[in-house]
């Protein structure tokens, strides 16, 4: 990767892994889970306490999936880019006179 | 407020669900979070990379909040299961002593009096309302024990956002878990003992010894470092506290002779004085205590000085961690920390003696006894003879010890999951009343013995929670009036079922002689077949008791 002090293939790996990791953490909301304190616990404050935690935590995981959704997609489009423009780059210095691309 | 309606229908079971699926959502998340911290870019250099990675960091940081907020969420949803499962255990026990006394209690807390023709003489009346009583203090205890863990529960759920996780995902407990489950049941204390990890329990015990050195459910050898760590701060304490107690009395009495028109200087006097007497007792139960847990193999098992009527102190013969076998004497009327706490071990160092000796005669002797002298109540004493709460012709005591004693005795049990020993209740005199009511509270016990008894404040032996035909009475020493007296319920020795013990001198199986008793007081002396008859009961040697006869047939007088 002459001309970029970057790896493509790491940024599109971390491009990818963040994706499936939003994937999986937008499927593993444990804030649902918490609601079953309201069936368990009838009457008490916790009944109350364990769903509003259930949406704290429904809207930190929401957050969380959100953020690597984004985060996947730039550093899918920098992976990207930084190859078409390593193309482009190899292109021009293809075109170059002999003795010029090795200066 | 929790309401006994709302208790029945809470539902353990279902919040064991509900730890399981967050602990299952929680391994998730940490395989999510290994996977994104290992997507690395640390190779991308300049402005595009540095943001990346900021971008990649923030995000991290998002996830590890989320771990961490579950892997909060989980042992605090697991500790109200252990403590839901206790405290439903209890409300069942209130729901069996109300049924037995012709109550029931109703969804607001409240009792219905089922039976109210059963009354019908004042006596019988006042007898009803002093139940009563008990029912509700009993009652209210547990319904605040609910409010405590539903409390506690709240505060670790509202604390869990925000939290952090360890390096490799670690499980750190809620916050709360430096905090002791104060107002938990011993079960729900021996839980959560065992959840923390060893620095953690290391950690309580070298800064906050007061905090677990009397709490039922923790291990015994932990609640005597921590109480024995907290002897010599107790006795500074005490001592200063004696000394400004004193300089008080000192300028109180300085005014000159006090006159009828100085009311108010009397009474100051008469309180400076009490104080004065008071800080002497506490010294004393230190110094005594202190001294009795200097010989080898003790348990400090209860250290508290100030909190009550009178000092309280729990010592042990023997390790209760490890004992197969442990016995918990109750001693009575007049006995104090002070006075008795020294003669009280000795006794029960001389039974567990004994105890081993017939063991090992029986080719048993690797089983262990251990053996507790428990003055962990209040015991009337000869100037509280006229008061009305704390007679020694009043029930009040033993009801409000009986319920101390029980947690006690639930604690030594609790503390050894999946290997409780066989454990043996002792009371003696007014004790025998104590364990009395402390035996409808506990299932822990496996054998009872109660000597020199005026009555466990019972008419029929089912109220206990002992197994049928495990409890028995020592017969009455000649010269022991107070043993035939049944202030409190049915005389033991006229209780259908229960097992009466020799006192009469005889010969031991192995043909050692063994002494009759005398008086009110000499059945744990050595020597003495009664003494042999508790140690064996306490040995788990039932066969080897040589039974005696009650004093007149069973039907007689009821």
């Amino acid at each position: 990767m002459d001309g970029f002090d970057v790896s493509t293939a790491a940024v599109a790996a971390a491009g990818i892994t963040s994706a499936a990791v939003g994937d999986g953490v937008r499927t593993s909301d444990p804030g649902p889970l918490l609601l079953g304190l309201a069936a368990a616990l009838p009457g008490s404050a916790a009944a109350v306490a364990g769903p509003r935690l259930a949406g704290r935590l429904a809207a930190a995981t929401a957050a969380v999936a959100d953020d690597l959704a984004r985060h996947a997609a730039g550093l899918t489009a920098a992976a990207a880019g930084y190859t078409t423009a390593d193309a482009r780059v190899a292109a021009v210095l293809a075109a170059l006179p002999t003795g010029c691309a090795s200066s | 407020m929790v309401t006994p309606a709302d208790l029945r229908r809470w539902d353990p079971t279902a919040l064991e669900g509900v730890v399981r699926a967050i602990g299952v959502a929680r391994d998730r998340l940490l395989d999510l979070d290994h996977d994104l911290r290992a997507a690395r870019l640390d190779a991308w250099q300049g402005v595009a990379g540095d943001a990346a990675r900021t971008a990649h960091h923030r995000i991290e940081s998002a996830l590890g909040g989320l771990v961490a907020a579950t892997t909060a969420a989980r042992p605090a949803v697991a500790v109200a299961v252990d403590a839901v499962v206790a405290l439903r255990s209890e409300l069942a026990r209130v729901d069996a002593f109300a049924a037995a006394h012709g109550f029931a209690v109703d969804v607001e807390g409240g009792f219905a009096d089922v039976d109210p023709d059963v009354a019908r003489t004042v006596a019988e009346r006042t007898s009803r309302l002093a139940d009563r009583r008990s029912l509700g203090t009993l009652l209210q205890s547990v319904l605040d024990r609910a409010d405590s863990v539903d409390a506690a529960l709240v505060r670790d759920l509202d604390r869990a956002v925000g939290r952090r996780v360890g390096p490799g995902g670690s499980d750190p407990m809620p916050r709360s878990a430096a905090v002791p489950p104060v107002a938990a049941l011993p079960a729900g204390v021996a839980a959560w003992w065992q959840n923390l990890s060893a620095a953690e329990q290391e950690d309580l015990l070298r800064t906050r010894p007061e905090l677990i050195g009397n709490l039922d459910g923790v291990p015994g050898r932990v609640r005597d470092a921590a109480n024995r760590a907290r002897l010599p701060g107790e006795l500074a304490r005490v001592d200063s506290a004696l000394a400004a107690a004193t300089d008080r009395l000192r300028t109180a009495m300085g005014g000159g002779l006090l006159g009828r028109q100085e009311p108010h200087r009397v009474a100051e006097l008469a309180a400076v004085r009490a104080d004065v007497a008071r800080r002497h007792e506490e010294h004393d139960a230190l110094v005594a205590v202190t001294r009795t847990v200097a010989d080898p193999d003790r348990q400090l098992l209860l250290l508290d000085v100030d909190g009550h009527a009178a000092p309280r102190a729990a010592i042990a013969v023997g390790d209760v961690d490890t004992a197969d076998h442990v016995a918990v004497f109750t001693p009575g009327f007049t006995t104090t920390v002070a006075g008795s706490i020294a003669d009280s071990v000795s006794d029960m160092r001389s039974l567990r003696q004994n105890a081993q000796h017939q063991l090992l005669l029986r080719g048993r002797g690797t089983e262990s006894v251990a053996a507790v002298a428990w003055l962990g109540y209040d015991a009337p004493q000869w100037d509280t003879l006229m008061s009305a709460d704390r007679s020694v012709a009043s029930a009040i005591d033993a009801r409000a010890g009986g319920i101390d004693l029980a947690r006690f005795d639930d604690g030594i049990t609790d503390a050894r999951p999946g290997r409780r020993p066989h454990l043996t209740a002792l009371g003696h005199s007014y004790g025998s009343t104590t364990t009395g009511y402390a035996l409808q509270h506990t299932t822990a016990v496996d054998d009872a013995v109660v000597f020199g008894s005026p009555g466990l404040g019972i008419t029929t032996l089912a109220a206990l929670h002992v197994p049928a035909g495990h409890t028995a009475v020592v017969e009455a020493a000649p010269g022991d009036v107070v043993a035939g007296l049944g202030a409190f319920g049915t005389v033991p020795a006229q209780l259908d079922g229960i097992v009466v013990l020799s006192d009469r001198g005889t010969a031991a199986p192995d043909g050692a002689p063994l002494r009759g008793s005398f008086g009110h007081s000499e059945y744990l002396t050595p020597g003495t077949t009664s003494q042999f008859d508790i140690a064996a009961t306490a040995a788990g040697l039932p066969d080897q008791r040589i039974t005696g006869q009650a004093p007149w047939p069973r039907s007689f007088g009821r």
